[in-house]
């Protein structure tokens, strides 16, 4: 028996040693359960607030889930994930060579799971629209008061922006895996401020004005509050027109990171392997 | 010449963990660094149209040169320059359009996709035309006799398919040079062998250089002339693969097995003669009792001399006399674990 609790308190001790072995994953585990906690505290306040001060209603939360939840459904594509794994588990070096840029395969991938999406969502989409009439009238509302054409135009580009920031954004966290075995650890983090402050769990605009103004210079904001926003006709033209415009200005710095990441990546590839 | 490589060695830093909970919890703040030699300069030439196999036990430098000349990884020091114009490491695009490789634990394919989907995408990278595309498509699967598998998920073909997909893949493109890096592994006999014979035919009848890296003998004996040998990150041997054999194993052991004791003494006094006309000296032949009254003779001669032994041996017995002749010769395993041991 007491080789038993020797070998399994070895087994523990072994497995702590793994665990600490993937050194940011362990930092990063340990915050992702407090920040998503904020996430929880906006929720819970938006539900309180409803129907006063931010000024939405109870279907108005419903609708708001409605449309971050499609959107989420277009963005959470996994290419940071099967790219990481192409990269750790060779397919990198397989590609690299022959004539043709790497970074285009997980790109079109990426877009071809948002198409494949929209192609599946898009039936249901229809059909909560014509057969939940508070919905219809919700959006023709919003049209009518938007100006229609505007309205919709205004939607397909914040939502384009979005899809871009966050496909860019996705390829940055595979490249993680040039510098590190377990890439979910970055991942997680990454989720957990995603889920926090981008607008997936609670509209940004409960946020106070200088919090959302500081979110507006983050890729979160594009990726998922800005669309959601304009789809429910809470952002005027003129705010709407600055942030397409800062939008665009933090996706190409973002890519700007991407490509820096995967020059720096493919030099340390190189220089050592995998 | 094909390929140059001159004094191209590699050498990269590694991290060292103490065991335990407490090396874990000391890797976190501090890890100790070490430098590692994967593979010292090494050098050597490859001509148009040859089949080399660079050989060496695991970790012994392998895949690195292989990465090296590829340009996936760049060497610290040393350069390689392919088709007289092309520094390997820098990878330009007309290298790369001139290159194919497979590695065996590697998958180009798309496992998602019938093999026929990535033919296509290498045809569109590679801009090959549609009638070329076709000619050595339908070349290949000839060969491999494989036409129905391009239809194929490549998730649902077997290993020793799929390689014969990933090689077809590979060589769409019309290469002049190939590296691959143990396409036979994993494979059992009958998959490695048509792989052999698909390598054998691109090299002899297309005239595609190759280079190839294997773990199995059986790969080396069948398709490469040439070899290099590899232990430890250096260069331990370079030259014909029938050179190794006999700078090593000079000698062929040979066991004549005849129907009785008289026979045998007469076997050996016509072998003892012989050489003492030849005046060859060297070990004695040695006579062995066999199971079920069987004796044998048995002595070492040298390749070149050993017909000529055989001749003399039996030139005194009849036909009827001898049960079996039995010829043997060094595996060419144990001669390569002798280089490398000596190497070390």
């Amino acid at each position: 028996m007491r080789a038993v609790f020797k070998a399994a308190g070895l087994i523990l001790s072994q497995q702590l040693s793994v665990q600490l072995g993937y050194r940011m994953a362990f930092v990063q585990v340990a915050l992702f359960e407090a920040i998503g906690l904020v996430g929880t505290l906006f929720y819970w306040r938006a539900a309180a607030t409803s129907g006063s001060g931010s000024g939405y209603s109870a279907a108005g939360i419903v609708i708001y889930f409605i449309v971050a939840s499609s959107h989420q459904i277009l963005q959470e594509s996994g290419i940071s994930r099967s790219l990481s794994m192409d990269i750790r588990t060779g397919k990198l070096a397989a590609s690299l060579v022959r004539p043709f840029p790497f970074l285009l395969q997980p790109v079109c991938q990426g877009i071809a799971y948002s198409l494949s999406r929209l192609l599946m969502i898009g039936p249901v989409l229809v059909a909560i629209f014509v057969f939940v009439p508070a919905l219809r009238d919700f959006f023709v509302d919003v049209a009518r008061e938007q100006g229609g054409v505007i309205w919709l135009s205004g939607y397909l580009a914040a939502l384009s922006l979005g899809l871009v920031c966050n496909l860019v954004v996705r390829l940055s966290l595979g490249l993680l895996a040039f510098d590190m075995t377990q890439t979910w650890g970055p991942e997680l983090l990454f989720m957990s401020i995603f889920f926090a402050l981008s607008g997936v769990v609670y509209p940004v605009d409960l946020l106070p004005v200088p919090a959302v103004q500081a979110l507006s210079w983050t890729p979160f904001f594009y990726m998922q509050g800005l669309p959601n926003l304009v789809a429910l006709g809470r952002v005027s033209d003129g705010a709407l027109t600055a942030y397409l415009a800062r939008g665009c200005l933090v996706t190409v710095i973002a890519t700007f990171i991407l490509v820096f990441m995967w020059r720096r990546g493919v030099r340390k590839f190189e220089a050592i392997g995998i | 010449m094909l390929l140059d490589v001159r004094q191209m060695a590699k050498s990269y830093v590694t991290y060292r963990k103490d065991p335990g909970l407490k090396g874990a919890v000391k890797a976190l703040f501090h890890r100790e660094k070490i430098a590692v030699d994967a593979v010292r300069p090494v050098s050597f030439q490859v001509d148009r149209g040859e089949f080399v196999g660079l050989l060496g036990p695991n970790g012994a430098g392998k895949t690195t040169i292989l990465k090296m000349l590829t340009g996936l990884i760049t060497p610290s020091s040393g350069c390689g320059t392919a088709f007289g114009e092309y520094d390997v490491s820098k990878r330009p695009r007309p290298y790369l359009e001139r290159i194919g490789m497979v590695m065996g634990q590697r998958n180009q394919l798309n496992p998602d996709l019938p093999a026929i989907d990535s033919f296509r995408l290498a045809q569109a990278i590679y801009g090959v035309p549609e009638q070329e595309f076709e000619t050595r498509l339908n070349q290949m699967l000839g060969i491999f006799q494989a036409q129905d598998l391009v239809h194929k998920p490549v998730r649902k073909l077997s290993l020793g398919e799929r390689m014969q997909m990933e090689m077809t893949l590979s060589l769409l493109h019309g290469p002049e040079l190939l590296f691959l890096d143990e396409p036979t592994i994993g494979l059992d006999f009958a998959a490695a062998r048509r792989i052999r014979s698909f390598l054998k035919t691109i090299n002899q009848s297309l005239g595609v250089t190759v280079i190839l890296t294997s773990h199995y003998t059986k790969d080396i004996e069948e398709l490469c002339r040439r070899v290099i040998l590899i232990n430890k990150g250096v260069c331990v041997y370079d030259g014909l693969l029938s050179e190794v054999d006999e700078r090593i194993h000079g000698q062929r052991e040979v066991e004549i097995l005849c129907v009785d004791e008289g026979i045998a003494q007469r076997v050996m006094g016509s072998f003892k003669n012989a050489q003492a006309e030849l005046g060859n000296t060297g070990a004695e032949p040695v006579l062995k009792l066999r199971d079920k009254g069987i004796n044998s003779v048995l002595f070492s001669v040298t390749p070149r001399m050993l017909a000529a032994s055989i001749k003399n041996a039996t030139a005194t017995v009849e036909s009827r006399d001898i049960v079996d002749i039995k010829i043997s010769e060094a595996e060419l395993e144990s001669v390569f674990g002798e280089i490398y041991a000596r190497s070390v």
